[in-house]
């Protein structure tokens, strides 16, 4: 199992009072494998991605991906996770506005020490698999909101992570364009072997999931 | 991509900000160039070498010298010595006089003291030879564009400049006059102010000062000093404006630190959505600090450059009107390759401190609390 999670809770404290995000969650994921989780706003979908992702420590229980304990380990510990592991696609594609789409996909790269030159031969391979080898030197605002998702999905894989976290990666984006973006990342994680965990809102694209996962009020069940 | 050219195509993407901070910090690090320059000339004064051995007997607590009277007996008490210990001895009279809408100090001697005693030398022109003739030194020249032939009026009377001179040691801005004309221009009834005392060749000054300060006649009233020694504690004002100019240069390194650190704290709330990003893909806390110090250092090197050459053109400007003149005393600012160094590496250490404080509290947050 890529993603092994037993009792896991995430409790924050806001005005005083402790609401639980996530309750006694147990959930495994396989390697591999393309999953959805859906659900209402505030009913957690982000926290348990960002547990999975190495963003957040959980309050209680045990999660394991690829088998670092995520609830055990310190900062650095996380960083270096978080790098070698995961792939990280936002709503708002959240790229950086100073650079290019090919220095956007560059930065996990970079940041792994890889050199610059091997960076960029590595970014414009994954962004020609993406279909974007024509706005290489765009910048995001030059880019219209599918191609920016499409960026951030060649910078979520370009350092072959094992696990993708997708938070929403088609909220931004209008049903034509959601739909495209759903299925390159279900090619990627046919070509790739990549593991994709993907919270969004939208039923009609969990179709495509080898699994769906319902997370309500902090409480996970499968469909 | 490396990490410098990350963080240079970040500060051209923020070029407007980057440019309104580097020109804040720049006036800044332009001002302390400009204080630093001041405090440099002032200090320059104060540590003049004394080349001067002649001794001044004064009244006692006299802080102006034109306050003072010297009487009679004191310098009867001074010939006394002469030639054996003493070889030559200068009444003088001072006075603060406004001449061309500033105050300066005039000084009355014997006209054949000016040059053994009191060691002026002729650069322009020559020593007055009319009742309405003057010798100005150089400093109040250049200050004022007066040469010689100029006409200077004095006390409601109208003088010609026959001269321009400089004198050694502590270069006032003066105006000298023959004793003779200063009698006929202010009524003090002839009296003189100090006393100028030259050691006769092979005595020791030093012995001689002691005498004198020993003599019964004129123990407890007068007091002698080395001439410039007094000339330096005649201008204490100069030294406290010099400290002044200290503590205002260290108000403009702070003014760095805040700089540095406004412009990097601005910088990481407008990007704490980016940090969040970079730090979830997977660049460490150590790795982003060090990119923001680059930015930090890079912006702060841009307003060193900035201020140094506004201050190189402020101080260009400034020399090309002449010195400047603070109390009689004329300045030149300059500018030395060490201030300029030393300017650098306190600008770098400041940048660093000022943006290590904006870090600090950033990167005690958790990913996803900068995500927020």
């Amino acid at each position: 199992m890529l993603v092994i999670a037993e009792k896991l809770t995430k409790v924050y404290r806001r005005g005083g009072e402790d609401i639980a995000a996530l309750q006694d969650i147990d959930l495994q994921i396989e390697a591999g494998a393309f999953v959805f989780i859906v659900g209402p706003s505030g009913g957690g979908k982000s926290t348990l991605l960002h547990l999975m992702g190495g963003m957040d420590r959980p309050s209680r229980g045990k999660l394991t991906v690829n088998g670092f304990s995520i609830d055990q380990a310190g900062e650095d510990a996380l960083t270096r996770f978080r790098r070698e592991h995961i792939g990280f696609v936002f709503q708002f594609f959240n790229l950086l506005g100073s650079l290019n789409a090919l220095d956007n996909v560059s930065l996990p790269l970079l940041a792994n020490g890889c050199k610059p030159k091997e960076a960029r031969r590595r970014s414009v391979e994954v962004l020609k698999q993406v279909g974007l080898e024509q706005r290489l030197r765009h910048k995001p605002a030059e880019m219209s909101g599918g191609e920016q998702q499409r960026v951030a999905i060649a910078r979520a894989v370009v350092g072959k992570p094992s696990l993708v976290l997708a938070d929403e990666p088609t909220g931004d984006l209008d049903a034509a364009n959601a739909e495209a973006v759903m299925q390159l990342m279900l090619e990627l994680n046919r070509s790739l072997g990549v593991t994709f965990v993907i919270a969004t809102h939208n039923e009609a694209l969990t179709r495509l999931g080898s699994a769906v996962y319902e997370l309500h009020a902090g409480q996970l069940r499968g469909r | 991509m490396s990490g410098l050219s990350f963080v240079l195509k970040d500060m051209l993407h923020d070029r407007s900000r980057v440019a309104l901070s580097v020109i804040g910090m720049g006036v800044v690090i332009g001002g302390y160039f400009i204080l630093a320059a001041l405090s440099g000339a002032l200090s320059g004064v104060l540590e003049t070498t004394s080349i001067s051995r002649n001794l001044i007997v004064i009244q006692n607590d006299m802080i102006d010298p034109s306050d003072a009277i010297l009487e009679a007996h004191i310098i009867q008490a001074v010939q006394e010595l002469m030639p054996g210990t003493v070889s030559r001895i200068s009444p003088t009279v001072f006075r603060h006089t406004r001449v061309g809408g500033q105050v300066v100090q005039l000084r009355a001697a014997a006209l054949e003291d000016w040059q053994p005693v009191h060691h002026l030398k002729l650069i322009e022109g020559a020593w007055p030879a009319h009742d309405r003739e003057v010798v100005i030194g150089e400093g109040l020249a250049q200050s004022n564009d007066w040469q010689v032939g100029s006409s200077v009026q004095i006390f409601g009377s109208d003088f010609s400049i026959s001269g321009i001179c400089r004198s050694p040691g502590i270069a006032f801005a003066t105006v000298w006059m023959p004793i003779d004309t200063f009698w006929a221009l202010f009524d003090t009834n002839h009296h003189y102010q100090g006393l100028f005392v030259q050691a006769a060749l092979g005595v020791d000054p030093d012995v001689l000062k002691t005498r004198l300060q020993n003599d019964p006649r004129l123990v407890d009233h007068y007091a002698v000093y080395f001439e410039d020694n007094y000339s330096r504690q005649n201008i204490r004002g100069v030294q406290d404006m010099s400290s002044l100019m200290r503590l205002v240069s260290g108000v403009a390194l702070l003014g760095i630190v805040f700089g540095v650190y406004n412009a990097t704290t601005l910088s990481l709330a407008e990007h704490t959505r980016e940090l969040g990003i970079l730090l979830g893909i997977g660049f460490s806390h150590a790795r982003l600090r060090g990119l923001l110090w680059v930015r930090s250092l890079l912006q702060a090197l841009l307003a060193f450059g900035v201020g140094l050459v506004a201050a190189l053109i402020y101080l260009h400007a400034q020399q090309s009107s002449g010195p400047l003149v603070i109390l009689g005393v004329p300045f030149s600012m300059q500018f030395t390759p060490w201030m300029g160094l030393s300017g650098l590496a306190w600008v770098s250490g400041l940048a660093f401190l000022g943006a290590w404080l904006s870090t600090r509290r950033m990167f005690n947050l958790r990913v996803v609390e900068l995500l927020r």
